[in-house]
Protein backbone atom coordinates (compact mmCIF):
# COMPACT_ATOMS: atom_id res chain seq x y z
CA UNK A 1 0.00 0.00 0.00
CA UNK A 2 1.39 3.62 -1.48
CA UNK A 3 -0.53 5.19 1.87
CA UNK A 4 1.41 5.51 4.30
CA UNK A 5 0.21 5.26 8.21
CA UNK A 6 2.53 7.39 9.69
CA UNK A 7 0.47 9.76 7.33
CA UNK A 8 -2.66 8.80 7.92
CA UNK A 9 -1.53 8.99 11.73
CA UNK A 10 -0.50 12.73 11.70
CA UNK A 11 -3.51 14.35 9.94
CA UNK A 12 -4.78 16.19 12.93
CA UNK A 13 -7.92 17.82 12.38
CA UNK A 14 -8.75 21.26 13.47
CA UNK A 15 -8.00 22.22 17.11
CA UNK A 16 -10.13 24.92 18.24
CA UNK A 17 -8.46 27.64 20.82
CA UNK A 18 -9.65 30.54 22.39
CA UNK A 19 -9.64 34.23 20.83
CA UNK A 20 -6.17 35.58 21.56
CA UNK A 21 -4.60 32.58 23.27
CA UNK A 22 -0.91 32.36 22.98
CA UNK A 23 0.17 29.28 20.99
CA UNK A 24 3.47 27.40 21.18
CA UNK A 25 2.95 23.77 18.76
CA UNK A 26 5.28 21.61 17.01
CA UNK A 27 4.28 18.84 14.43
CA UNK A 28 6.76 16.59 12.98
CA UNK A 29 7.01 16.66 8.65
CA UNK A 30 8.78 15.67 5.74
CA UNK A 31 11.70 18.00 4.45
CA UNK A 32 9.95 19.68 1.53
CA UNK A 33 6.34 20.04 2.29
CA UNK A 34 3.98 22.48 0.84
CA UNK A 35 2.52 24.81 3.08
CA UNK A 36 -0.78 26.61 3.51
CA UNK A 37 -1.07 29.71 5.93
CA UNK A 38 -4.30 31.74 6.23
CA UNK A 39 -4.20 34.61 8.49
CA UNK A 40 -6.98 37.77 7.84
CA UNK A 41 -4.71 40.47 10.08
CA UNK A 42 -1.82 40.62 11.72
CA UNK A 43 1.91 40.02 11.01
CA UNK A 44 3.17 36.64 10.07
CA UNK A 45 6.46 35.17 10.44
CA UNK A 46 8.21 32.31 8.96
CA UNK A 47 11.37 31.05 9.16
CA UNK A 48 13.41 28.06 7.71
CA UNK A 49 15.47 25.72 10.19
CA UNK A 50 17.15 22.53 9.58
CA UNK A 51 14.65 20.38 11.11
CA UNK A 52 11.63 18.08 9.45
CA UNK A 53 9.36 20.02 12.00
CA UNK A 54 6.73 22.96 12.11
CA UNK A 55 6.75 24.94 14.85
CA UNK A 56 3.96 27.72 15.49
CA UNK A 57 4.58 30.53 18.64
CA UNK A 58 2.87 33.75 19.13
CA UNK A 59 -0.66 34.93 19.56
CA UNK A 60 -3.96 34.53 17.99
CA UNK A 61 -6.29 37.10 16.55
CA UNK A 62 -8.37 38.58 19.60
CA UNK A 63 -11.41 37.57 16.65
CA UNK A 64 -10.30 33.91 16.10
CA UNK A 65 -13.12 31.34 15.91
CA UNK A 66 -11.42 28.32 15.14
CA UNK A 67 -7.70 27.73 14.57
CA UNK A 68 -6.87 25.20 12.22
CA UNK A 69 -3.51 22.73 12.33
CA UNK A 70 -3.26 20.27 10.41
CA UNK A 71 -0.41 18.44 9.26
CA UNK A 72 1.05 15.58 7.57
CA UNK A 73 4.43 14.41 5.53
CA UNK A 74 4.23 16.55 2.60
CA UNK A 75 1.72 19.15 3.53
CA UNK A 76 0.63 21.54 6.56
CA UNK A 77 -2.45 23.73 6.53
CA UNK A 78 -2.34 26.43 9.30
CA UNK A 79 -5.31 28.52 9.47
CA UNK A 80 -6.18 31.49 11.71
CA UNK A 81 -10.22 31.88 11.26
CA UNK A 82 -11.02 35.12 12.49
CA UNK A 83 -14.63 37.10 12.31
CA UNK A 84 -13.41 41.00 12.55
CA UNK A 85 -16.80 42.57 14.33
CA UNK A 86 -17.36 46.31 12.98
CA UNK A 87 -15.35 48.53 12.79
CA UNK A 88 -12.79 46.82 14.45
CA UNK A 89 -10.86 45.36 11.65
CA UNK A 90 -7.41 47.52 11.82
CA UNK A 91 -3.90 46.05 11.83
CA UNK A 92 -2.81 48.61 13.54
CA UNK A 93 -4.45 48.10 16.46
CA UNK A 94 -2.62 45.41 17.69
CA UNK A 95 -5.66 43.02 17.51
CA UNK A 96 -4.50 40.63 14.71
CA UNK A 97 -2.36 37.78 14.88
CA UNK A 98 1.50 37.55 15.69
CA UNK A 99 2.74 34.63 14.88
CA UNK A 100 5.91 32.64 14.16
CA UNK A 101 6.28 29.69 11.92
CA UNK A 102 9.25 27.99 11.93
CA UNK A 103 9.22 25.34 9.02
CA UNK A 104 11.84 22.90 6.99
CA UNK A 105 14.38 25.03 4.66
CA UNK A 106 12.96 23.42 1.87
CA UNK A 107 9.29 24.08 2.39
CA UNK A 108 7.28 25.26 -0.32
CA UNK A 109 4.04 28.05 0.22
CA UNK A 110 0.81 29.47 0.08
CA UNK A 111 0.29 32.21 2.70
CA UNK A 112 -2.68 34.56 2.16
CA UNK A 113 -4.19 37.37 4.23
CA UNK A 114 -6.08 40.75 4.05
CA UNK A 115 -4.03 43.09 6.70
CA UNK A 116 -1.36 40.61 6.94
CA UNK A 117 2.08 41.79 7.01
CA UNK A 118 4.30 38.49 5.87
CA UNK A 119 8.02 38.16 6.73
CA UNK A 120 9.85 34.93 5.06
CA UNK A 121 13.03 34.27 5.56
CA UNK A 122 15.25 31.64 4.68
CA UNK A 123 12.70 29.26 2.59
CA UNK A 124 14.07 27.93 -0.69
CA UNK A 125 10.84 26.18 -2.07
CA UNK A 126 8.79 27.90 -4.23
CA UNK A 127 6.44 31.00 -2.40
CA UNK A 128 3.49 32.04 -3.45
CA UNK A 129 1.67 35.19 -0.95
CA UNK A 130 -1.18 37.67 -1.77
CA UNK A 131 -2.43 40.55 0.98
CA UNK A 132 -4.40 43.20 0.69
CA UNK A 133 -3.28 46.12 2.64
CA UNK A 134 0.04 43.97 4.72
CA UNK A 135 3.36 44.19 3.75
CA UNK A 136 5.69 41.28 2.13
CA UNK A 137 9.01 40.57 2.70
CA UNK A 138 11.50 37.69 1.45
CA UNK A 139 14.26 36.97 2.15
CA UNK A 140 16.86 34.13 1.20
CA UNK A 141 14.66 32.21 -1.43
CA UNK A 142 16.17 29.77 -3.88
CA UNK A 143 13.47 29.07 -6.28
CA UNK A 144 10.24 31.04 -7.58
CA UNK A 145 8.41 33.79 -5.85
CA UNK A 146 5.02 34.94 -6.37
CA UNK A 147 4.19 37.70 -4.37
CA UNK A 148 0.64 40.36 -5.23
CA UNK A 149 -0.06 42.75 -2.97
CA UNK A 150 -2.90 46.15 -3.16
CA UNK A 151 -1.60 49.05 -1.21
CA UNK A 152 1.22 47.40 0.93
CA UNK A 153 4.75 47.32 -0.48
CA UNK A 154 6.82 44.34 -1.45
CA UNK A 155 10.93 43.60 -0.61
CA UNK A 156 12.66 40.82 -2.26
CA UNK A 157 16.05 40.63 -0.59
CA UNK A 158 19.04 37.88 -1.17
CA UNK A 159 16.61 35.94 -3.94
CA UNK A 160 18.19 33.43 -6.26
CA UNK A 161 15.76 32.49 -8.96
CA UNK A 162 12.77 34.10 -10.81
CA UNK A 163 10.37 36.70 -9.44
CA UNK A 164 7.13 37.52 -10.10
CA UNK A 165 5.00 40.54 -7.90
CA UNK A 166 2.45 43.14 -8.69
CA UNK A 167 1.42 45.88 -6.59
CA UNK A 168 -1.59 48.80 -6.92
CA UNK A 169 -0.06 51.44 -4.99
CA UNK A 170 2.51 49.48 -2.92
CA UNK A 171 6.81 50.32 -3.81
CA UNK A 172 8.26 46.83 -5.38
CA UNK A 173 12.09 46.92 -3.97
CA UNK A 174 14.17 43.49 -5.29
CA UNK A 175 17.87 43.22 -4.64
CA UNK A 176 19.35 39.68 -5.46
CA UNK A 177 20.66 37.23 -8.28
CA UNK A 178 17.57 36.80 -10.60
CA UNK A 179 17.15 35.25 -13.73
CA UNK A 180 13.88 36.17 -14.52
CA UNK A 181 11.98 39.10 -13.01
CA UNK A 182 8.63 40.46 -13.76
CA UNK A 183 7.42 43.26 -11.68
CA UNK A 184 3.97 45.10 -12.04
CA UNK A 185 3.23 48.40 -10.01
CA UNK A 186 0.60 50.98 -10.86
CA UNK A 187 1.36 54.02 -8.67
CA UNK A 188 3.94 52.23 -7.12
CA UNK A 189 7.86 52.70 -7.52
CA UNK A 190 9.97 49.16 -8.73
CA UNK A 191 13.42 49.71 -7.86
CA UNK A 192 15.93 46.42 -9.33
CA UNK A 193 19.38 45.98 -7.67
CA UNK A 194 20.33 42.40 -9.86
CA UNK A 195 23.56 41.01 -9.53
CA UNK A 196 22.28 37.97 -11.45
CA UNK A 197 22.69 37.80 -15.23
CA UNK A 198 19.18 38.94 -16.39
CA UNK A 199 17.92 36.33 -18.94
CA UNK A 200 14.05 37.94 -19.05
CA UNK A 201 12.61 41.08 -17.19
CA UNK A 202 9.58 42.65 -17.30
CA UNK A 203 8.62 45.93 -15.59
CA UNK A 204 5.42 47.74 -15.76
CA UNK A 205 4.19 51.00 -13.92
CA UNK A 206 1.85 53.62 -14.76
CA UNK A 207 2.52 56.67 -12.50
CA UNK A 208 5.24 54.91 -10.60
CA UNK A 209 9.06 55.37 -11.41
CA UNK A 210 11.03 52.09 -12.50
CA UNK A 211 15.00 52.23 -11.67
CA UNK A 212 17.26 49.01 -12.44
CA UNK A 213 20.48 47.80 -12.24
CA UNK A 214 21.10 44.79 -13.56
CA UNK A 215 23.90 42.31 -14.94
CA UNK A 216 22.26 40.79 -18.18
CA UNK A 217 22.29 37.73 -19.92
CA UNK A 218 23.91 37.50 -23.57
CA UNK A 219 20.36 37.33 -25.44
CA UNK A 220 18.49 38.83 -22.49
CA UNK A 221 14.89 40.28 -23.54
CA UNK A 222 14.20 43.27 -21.12
CA UNK A 223 10.92 45.41 -21.39
CA UNK A 224 9.95 48.38 -19.78
CA UNK A 225 6.55 49.97 -19.80
CA UNK A 226 5.57 52.85 -17.95
CA UNK A 227 2.98 55.74 -18.79
CA UNK A 228 3.49 58.71 -16.58
CA UNK A 229 6.65 57.17 -14.51
CA UNK A 230 10.54 57.94 -15.59
CA UNK A 231 12.43 54.82 -16.39
CA UNK A 232 16.34 54.77 -15.44
CA UNK A 233 18.28 51.92 -16.32
CA UNK A 234 21.81 50.83 -15.20
CA UNK A 235 23.64 48.18 -17.05
CA UNK A 236 25.96 46.54 -14.82
CA UNK A 237 27.87 44.35 -17.77
CA UNK A 238 28.63 44.96 -21.24
CA UNK A 239 25.32 44.06 -23.13
CA UNK A 240 24.91 42.77 -26.39
CA UNK A 241 21.13 43.44 -27.84
CA UNK A 242 19.01 45.91 -30.16
CA UNK A 243 17.64 48.34 -28.06
CA UNK A 244 14.58 50.14 -29.06
CA UNK A 245 13.45 53.59 -26.86
CA UNK A 246 10.23 55.45 -27.42
CA UNK A 247 8.54 57.95 -25.38
CA UNK A 248 5.28 60.52 -26.64
CA UNK A 249 6.15 63.01 -24.38
CA UNK A 250 9.32 62.51 -22.61
CA UNK A 251 13.28 62.76 -22.84
CA UNK A 252 15.41 60.14 -23.63
CA UNK A 253 19.17 60.60 -22.26
CA UNK A 254 21.22 57.65 -23.87
CA UNK A 255 24.31 57.21 -21.78
CA UNK A 256 25.60 53.89 -23.39
CA UNK A 257 26.57 55.08 -27.41
CA UNK A 258 26.90 58.44 -28.82
CA UNK A 259 23.56 57.82 -30.53
CA UNK A 260 20.67 60.42 -30.20
CA UNK A 261 17.23 60.44 -29.88
CA UNK A 262 15.25 61.78 -33.06
CA UNK A 263 12.14 63.54 -32.76
CA UNK A 264 9.35 61.77 -34.81
CA UNK A 265 7.38 63.49 -37.55
CA UNK A 266 4.23 64.25 -35.35
CA UNK A 267 4.73 63.69 -31.85
CA UNK A 268 7.06 61.87 -29.28
CA UNK A 269 10.99 60.68 -29.60
CA UNK A 270 12.50 57.00 -30.43
CA UNK A 271 15.72 55.74 -30.71
CA UNK A 272 16.76 51.91 -32.40
CA UNK A 273 20.41 50.95 -31.93
CA UNK A 274 22.80 48.13 -31.26
CA UNK A 275 25.24 47.25 -28.62
CA UNK A 276 27.38 44.78 -28.88
CA UNK A 277 26.74 41.59 -31.15
CA UNK A 278 22.94 42.81 -30.94
CA UNK A 279 21.82 38.80 -29.47
CA UNK A 280 19.50 40.59 -27.01
CA UNK A 281 16.60 42.73 -27.14
CA UNK A 282 15.95 45.69 -24.69
CA UNK A 283 12.30 47.99 -25.19
CA UNK A 284 11.63 50.96 -23.50
CA UNK A 285 8.66 52.72 -23.58
CA UNK A 286 6.63 55.29 -21.71
CA UNK A 287 4.18 58.02 -22.80
CA UNK A 288 5.49 61.34 -20.56
CA UNK A 289 7.98 59.59 -18.21
CA UNK A 290 11.87 60.57 -19.61
CA UNK A 291 13.81 57.56 -19.93
CA UNK A 292 17.38 57.36 -19.09
CA UNK A 293 20.05 54.69 -20.31
CA UNK A 294 23.52 53.83 -19.28
CA UNK B 1 32.69 67.42 -89.36
CA UNK B 2 30.28 68.76 -86.68
CA UNK B 3 28.10 72.24 -87.07
CA UNK B 4 28.56 74.53 -84.70
CA UNK B 5 25.44 77.46 -83.36
CA UNK B 6 27.05 80.52 -82.22
CA UNK B 7 25.43 81.56 -78.97
CA UNK B 8 22.96 84.04 -78.96
CA UNK B 9 22.77 87.17 -76.70
CA UNK B 10 19.58 87.39 -74.63
CA UNK B 11 18.22 90.83 -77.00
CA UNK B 12 18.29 87.93 -80.04
CA UNK B 13 16.56 85.34 -77.66
CA UNK B 14 14.34 88.18 -77.28
CA UNK B 15 13.85 88.68 -80.99
CA UNK B 16 13.65 85.30 -81.68
CA UNK B 17 10.73 84.40 -79.46
CA UNK B 18 8.55 87.53 -80.38
CA UNK B 19 8.82 85.46 -84.17
CA UNK B 20 7.13 82.49 -82.75
CA UNK B 21 3.52 81.99 -82.84
CA UNK B 22 1.24 82.67 -80.06
CA UNK B 23 -1.24 80.40 -79.90
CA UNK B 24 -1.28 76.84 -81.03
CA UNK B 25 -3.96 74.74 -82.39
CA UNK B 26 -4.22 70.81 -81.39
CA UNK B 27 -4.33 68.38 -84.26
CA UNK B 28 -7.61 67.01 -83.03
CA UNK B 29 -10.24 67.60 -80.50
CA UNK B 30 -8.77 66.82 -77.25
CA UNK B 31 -11.88 67.40 -75.30
CA UNK B 32 -13.37 63.78 -75.70
CA UNK B 33 -10.62 62.50 -73.66
CA UNK B 34 -10.97 65.03 -71.02
CA UNK B 35 -14.64 64.38 -70.36
CA UNK B 36 -13.93 60.55 -69.91
CA UNK B 37 -11.33 61.08 -66.98
CA UNK B 38 -13.54 63.34 -65.35
CA UNK B 39 -15.25 61.23 -62.24
CA UNK B 40 -19.23 60.79 -63.08
CA UNK B 41 -21.80 62.18 -60.75
CA UNK B 42 -22.38 60.43 -57.16
CA UNK B 43 -25.72 58.90 -55.70
CA UNK B 44 -26.45 60.89 -52.32
CA UNK B 45 -24.69 58.95 -49.85
CA UNK B 46 -28.05 57.10 -48.60
CA UNK B 47 -28.82 55.64 -51.56
CA UNK B 48 -25.04 54.10 -52.06
CA UNK B 49 -25.13 50.45 -51.14
CA UNK B 50 -21.91 50.81 -48.88
CA UNK B 51 -23.89 53.66 -46.82
CA UNK B 52 -27.00 51.26 -46.31
CA UNK B 53 -24.60 48.26 -45.29
CA UNK B 54 -22.00 50.88 -42.97
CA UNK B 55 -25.46 51.87 -41.33
CA UNK B 56 -26.99 48.75 -40.77
CA UNK B 57 -23.83 47.32 -39.25
CA UNK B 58 -23.57 50.42 -36.82
CA UNK B 59 -27.48 49.40 -35.89
CA UNK B 60 -25.88 46.08 -35.16
CA UNK B 61 -23.75 47.43 -32.67
CA UNK B 62 -25.33 49.61 -31.14
CA UNK B 63 -27.90 46.74 -30.30
CA UNK B 64 -25.08 44.23 -29.52
CA UNK B 65 -23.48 46.99 -27.05
CA UNK B 66 -26.61 47.66 -25.19
CA UNK B 67 -26.84 43.80 -24.74
CA UNK B 68 -23.61 43.42 -23.70
CA UNK B 69 -23.40 46.66 -20.83
CA UNK B 70 -26.47 44.19 -19.26
CA UNK B 71 -23.84 41.04 -19.14
CA UNK B 72 -23.94 40.09 -15.34
CA UNK B 73 -20.18 40.55 -13.69
CA UNK B 74 -19.28 37.02 -13.73
CA UNK B 75 -19.69 37.30 -17.58
CA UNK B 76 -17.58 40.31 -17.57
CA UNK B 77 -14.87 38.75 -15.46
CA UNK B 78 -14.73 35.55 -17.36
CA UNK B 79 -14.88 37.68 -20.61
CA UNK B 80 -11.72 39.82 -19.51
CA UNK B 81 -10.02 37.08 -17.80
CA UNK B 82 -9.76 35.19 -20.99
CA UNK B 83 -9.15 38.08 -23.43
CA UNK B 84 -5.93 38.07 -25.58
CA UNK B 85 -4.59 40.02 -27.60
CA UNK B 86 -5.62 39.49 -30.62
CA UNK B 87 -8.83 39.83 -29.39
CA UNK B 88 -8.10 43.01 -27.64
CA UNK B 89 -6.95 44.35 -31.13
CA UNK B 90 -9.92 43.38 -33.21
CA UNK B 91 -11.91 45.16 -30.41
CA UNK B 92 -10.78 48.89 -29.08
CA UNK B 93 -9.91 48.36 -25.41
CA UNK B 94 -12.13 51.83 -24.87
CA UNK B 95 -15.44 50.44 -25.57
CA UNK B 96 -14.89 47.07 -22.63
CA UNK B 97 -17.44 47.34 -20.18
CA UNK B 98 -15.38 47.54 -17.65
CA UNK B 99 -17.77 49.95 -15.30
CA UNK B 100 -19.22 47.72 -13.09
CA UNK B 101 -20.02 50.33 -10.04
CA UNK B 102 -22.92 49.11 -8.98
CA UNK B 103 -21.28 45.17 -8.54
CA UNK B 104 -18.79 47.47 -6.25
CA UNK B 105 -20.71 49.75 -3.84
CA UNK B 106 -23.20 46.45 -3.42
CA UNK B 107 -19.64 44.24 -2.11
CA UNK B 108 -18.13 47.79 -0.59
CA UNK B 109 -21.19 48.26 1.46
CA UNK B 110 -20.99 45.08 2.93
CA UNK B 111 -17.18 45.32 3.92
CA UNK B 112 -15.85 46.38 7.54
CA UNK B 113 -14.98 50.16 7.20
CA UNK B 114 -11.49 49.99 6.44
CA UNK B 115 -11.28 47.28 4.32
CA UNK B 116 -13.98 49.34 2.03
CA UNK B 117 -11.70 52.43 2.40
CA UNK B 118 -8.45 50.35 1.43
CA UNK B 119 -10.54 48.97 -1.44
CA UNK B 120 -12.08 51.70 -2.55
CA UNK B 121 -8.70 54.10 -2.23
CA UNK B 122 -6.66 51.45 -4.33
CA UNK B 123 -9.83 51.13 -7.00
CA UNK B 124 -9.51 54.67 -7.60
CA UNK B 125 -5.78 54.59 -7.88
CA UNK B 126 -6.48 51.73 -10.69
CA UNK B 127 -9.57 53.69 -12.18
CA UNK B 128 -7.17 57.21 -12.15
CA UNK B 129 -4.19 55.20 -13.89
CA UNK B 130 -6.85 53.71 -16.69
CA UNK B 131 -7.92 57.15 -17.27
CA UNK B 132 -4.08 58.69 -17.81
CA UNK B 133 -4.13 55.39 -20.13
CA UNK B 134 -7.38 56.64 -22.39
CA UNK B 135 -5.71 60.11 -22.64
CA UNK B 136 -2.68 58.56 -23.85
CA UNK B 137 -4.79 56.41 -26.24
CA UNK B 138 -6.72 59.54 -27.64
CA UNK B 139 -2.97 60.91 -29.01
CA UNK B 140 -2.02 57.05 -29.87
CA UNK B 141 -4.92 54.73 -30.14
CA UNK B 142 -3.21 51.73 -31.78
CA UNK B 143 -0.31 51.53 -29.28
CA UNK B 144 -0.42 47.80 -28.39
CA UNK B 145 1.32 48.26 -25.01
CA UNK B 146 -1.29 50.65 -23.44
CA UNK B 147 -3.75 48.55 -25.12
CA UNK B 148 -2.40 45.96 -23.38
CA UNK B 149 -1.58 47.96 -19.98
CA UNK B 150 -5.00 48.80 -19.92
CA UNK B 151 -6.38 45.72 -19.92
CA UNK B 152 -4.34 44.30 -17.25
CA UNK B 153 -5.73 47.13 -14.97
CA UNK B 154 -9.16 46.18 -16.12
CA UNK B 155 -8.54 42.73 -14.66
CA UNK B 156 -6.65 43.76 -11.66
CA UNK B 157 -9.57 46.47 -11.05
CA UNK B 158 -12.08 42.98 -10.93
CA UNK B 159 -9.78 41.01 -9.40
CA UNK B 160 -9.32 43.37 -6.67
CA UNK B 161 -13.37 43.54 -6.24
CA UNK B 162 -13.74 39.81 -6.51
CA UNK B 163 -10.73 39.80 -3.80
CA UNK B 164 -13.44 42.04 -1.89
CA UNK B 165 -16.22 39.84 -2.63
CA UNK B 166 -14.65 36.62 -0.89
CA UNK B 167 -14.33 38.75 2.57
CA UNK B 168 -18.18 39.34 2.26
CA UNK B 169 -18.76 35.50 2.45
Amino acid sequence: MNISIFTLALVVPSLALAAGEKIDQTVPTGSTPKVVIENMRGKVTVKGWQRNEVRVTGHLDKQTDQFVFDHDDSNIKIVVDAQPTSGNWNNGSGEGSDLIIHLPVGASLEAEGFATDFSIDGIIGEIDLDTVSGELRVTGNRSRIDLETVSGDLRISDQEGVVFAESVSGDIDFTGIATRLELDSVQGDINVNNQGNLDEGEFNSVSGDIETKTHTADKTHLEYNAVNGDVDISFLNNINAKIEIDTMNGDIHNHLTDDAAHKQRWAGSSLVYTVGDGSGDIRISTVSGNITIE
Amino acid sequence: MSKTTPSLSDQELDIALGKLRPQLQPDNDLWPGIAAQLPRQRLPWWQQPSAIAASFIGAVLCLGLAVVSQLENQQLRHSLATATMPTLQQAPVSTLPVAFNHQQQATLSCLEPNQAQIIEQNLAIIQSAMNDIHMALEKSPNNTKLNQRLLDLSKQQINLVNRANTLTL
